[in-house]
């Protein structure tokens, strides 16, 4: 085995780059898999290697393994299997504490306002991990953008748009919360609005929690 | 033997059967350990490896992790609990048809004789 030098590892990458592809999981798996085989052989054969690899990684290839790939990418599955798995008595206690907490708080709570601002805690949980996830990805993807500049197309995670979107839709409910008049017509939130507050807050603490655990062992396998 | 279309119904045992020996594998190198083990009998293309890979992650038999190389990130494979318990299942179902097909093959033949 021996240590590419600069000039060939740009080649690589060039060749690369030729294959447009945006996910950078694959595209890091496929970089591994060039650098580790090409390592094998002398320089003299470089280009008769690359030429092989090429030959195996087409376009059309790793277009096929990039859409299988983003393909089986299932958030709610995972987030599922968490929650499945976060039913230990341990967590169902933790769970009874929050519920208390809450509705304790919903309670005491002497204005709509209030209630508003309790409701919005756990919306504002999921706004704080949208940014933490966006800070941890752009520290994650800088360095391999760096590296593959000029490729054809973005290079993202082919985990932050699904992750990204399920942290940002609860968001909406912000509305509903703020304007229930506008989307809910006749809406009479004074006679439920403590209920539900408990209700939403705990279900979305819930829901956030549940994508955080995801997120943590997504982390770990893609580069979010 | 090269025939890539015998390999393609053993692979995903194939590489289970490798992880289980070994704790964590990334893709060149469970193809350059089958062809270790055969002695270049046997080589598992690309084309067919890493999407066997991607599948076997997605049905939660493979878990993966990254790891920084030098200036690059690797992807390595490990099995999960469920995989643990694949490979036994996998492993009878790809001997009993070796076995089968043996019999196909040569009638005469006996299960342990050489």
């Amino acid at each position: 085995m021996r240590q590419l030098t600069d000039i060939e590892l740009q080649e690589i990458r060039k060749a690369i780059m030729r294959k447009e592809i945006s996910s950078a999981e694959i595209l890091m798996e496929v970089y591994d898999h060039y650098i580790s085989h090409l390592q094998e052989f002398p320089k003299e054969e470089f280009n008769e290697q690359l030429f092989e690899l090429e030959q195996k990684f087409t376009y059309a290839y790793c277009h096929a393994l990039q859409a299988k790939f983003h393909k089986n990418i299932d958030i709610g599955k995972a987030q599922w299997m968490v929650i499945k798995k976060y039913f230990c008595t341990s967590r169902i206690l933790f769970l009874a504490g929050i519920l208390a907490v809450v509705n304790f708080v919903a309670t005491q709570a002497r204005t709509e306002q209030e209630i508003k601002f309790l409701l919005m805690s756990p919306l504002a949980l999921l706004f704080m991990m949208h940014l933490a996830l966006g800070y941890q990805w752009l520290k994650r993807i800088l360095p391999i953008k760096k590296s593959f500049k000029g490729n054809g197309v973005p290079i993202k995670s082919s985990l932050m748009t699904p992750l990204s979107m399920r942290l940002l839709w609860p968001l909406l409910l912000a509305n509903l919360i703020f304007y229930p008049k506008i989307v809910l017509e006749n809406f009479d939130s004074e006679s439920i609005l403590p209920a539900a507050a408990v209700m939403t807050t705990v279900l979305l603490l819930f829901y956030a929690i549940s994508l955080m655990e995801v997120w943590k062992i997504k982390s770990k396998s893609a580069l979010v | 033997m090269s025939n890539n279309n015998l390999i393609k119904g053993s692979l995903q045992t194939i590489i289970l059967k490798l992880l289980e020996e070994n704790e964590k594998m990334y893709g060149y190198e469970i193809t350059q350990r089958v062809k270790e083990l055969t002695e270049g009998e046997i080589k598992i293309t690309e084309g067919a490896l890493y999407p066997a890979l991607h599948k076997l992650e997605a049905e939660g038999l493979l878990t993966t992790e990254i790891q920084q190389v030098d200036n690059r990130v690797r992807k390595y494979y490990s099995l999960t609990k469920n995989g643990q318990k694949e490979v036994s299942a996998k492993m009878s179902e790809l001997q009993s048809f070796v076995g089968n097909l043996q019999r196909i093959l040569d009638p005469e033949w006996k299960p342990g004789l050489a």
